[in-house]
């Protein structure tokens, strides 16, 4: 019991003989690399006025131009079969605005779309609507008898 | 400790809401987090290495990791100073692991250190029997003997169970009771 009460009285001298705190200098230098950091990191608003202007900007960008001449408003062509629907293109929000655009597809393509087989063998490019949601995704798509 | 005409109002706020106003770039409410905590930090990363140039590193770098994070550090985890002395132990770690164990003991004078001599010899033996304990055993003994924390606090700050503590500072002391020991039948 002794001994351990000399250890504890030795251990307690011990604490007291040793330095307590950091040096100055390491408070300098952590206080440095606050500051440095403060200078590096904009506050969150800036952040979200860059968010804001870039959004802003690409919808006057896309108001401003046409779509690409290679798609070509659907309603003056005759359709030839009926929507098929897209796999991995089932999105959340419900088809309330469709749009649908007619475009030229090369049978490398209508794979890519996930349609397991190209309608034409001839390695021509085939004519065929896109039913476009709301949100930009592709929903459906039907082959088209070209005039 | 910082002279009283330095407290601002924001000494009395807690670490989670100094922490808050920090990350908004609050200088003072840093500075006062840091010598909050700095003082335990460093005592721990001292004690665990043995000399004052790696516990002033450790402080650093445990501060430098919380400026880095300082949204990371969630209430639920426990107090702020359990986080920190967490970092600690791993600094100490990694510096213990790429360096030797060396006990260095405060500088004197020269009458001061003829009057201390004997003193000092027998802190230098339990200073150099606390850093050839394993780090485990030391931890507690660094935390429970040299800072007098409860079992209950060291447990948290170890992030283990209280009966654990205990056993290690049993265990700890009896080994530091066993070198002091030796070090009286060969004083050599």
């Amino acid at each position: 019991m002794k001994q351990t009460t000399d250890l504890q009285h030795a251990l307690r001298r011990l604490a007291q003989m040793l330095p307590r705190e950091a040096g100055p200098a390491t408070e300098q230098r952590v206080v440095a690399a606050f500051r440095a950091r403060r200078k590096r990191s904009p506050r969150a608003w800036i952040y979200a006025a860059l968010v804001a202007s870039l959004v802003l900007a690409s919808a006057w960008f896309l108001s401003r131009h046409p779509l690409p001449p290679t798609l070509t408003p659907a309603s003056n062509y005759p359709a030839a079969a009926d929507f098929m629907p897209l796999p991995y293109a089932q999105s959340d929000v419900p088809l309330e605005q469709a749009v649908i655009v007619r475009v030229k597809l090369q049978p490398s393509e209508w794979v890519a779309l996930g349609v397991p087989a190209a309608p034409s063998k001839t390695g021509t490019a085939i004519s065929a609507d896109l039913l476009i949601g709301q949100d930009g995704i592709a929903r459906a798509v039907r082959l088209v008898s070209v005039p | 400790m910082r002279p009283l005409e330095k407290l601002s109002a924001k000494d009395h706020l807690t670490d989670p809401d100094l922490l808050q106003l920090s990350s908004t770039g609050d200088e003072e409410a840093f500075v006062i987090l840091y010598q909050r905590h700095q003082g335990p930090v460093f005592r721990f990363a001292l004690h665990m290495s043995g000399r004052r140039e790696t516990a002033e590193e450790v402080t650093q770098d445990v501060f430098l990791a919380l400026l880095a994070g300082l949204r990371r550090y969630a209430r639920d985890r426990g107090p702020l100073q359990s986080y920190l002395i967490g970092m600690a132990r791993h600094y100490v770690r990694r510096y213990l692991a790429s360096s030797p164990l060396v006990a260095e003991l405060p500088s004197r004078n020269h009458e001061q250190l003829f009057d201390h001599i004997n003193t000092e010899q027998e802190l230098s033996t339990l200073r150099s029997a606390i850093l050839k304990l394993p780090p485990n055993y030391r931890e507690v003994v660094v935390l429970c003997d040299l800072e007098g924390l409860e079992y209950a606090q060291a447990a948290e700050h170890l992030g283990c169970a209280v009966g654990t503590v205990r056993s290690r500072l049993h265990r700890a002391r009896a080994f530091l009771e066993a070198r002091l020991r030796k070090r009286e039948r060969c004083p050599v």
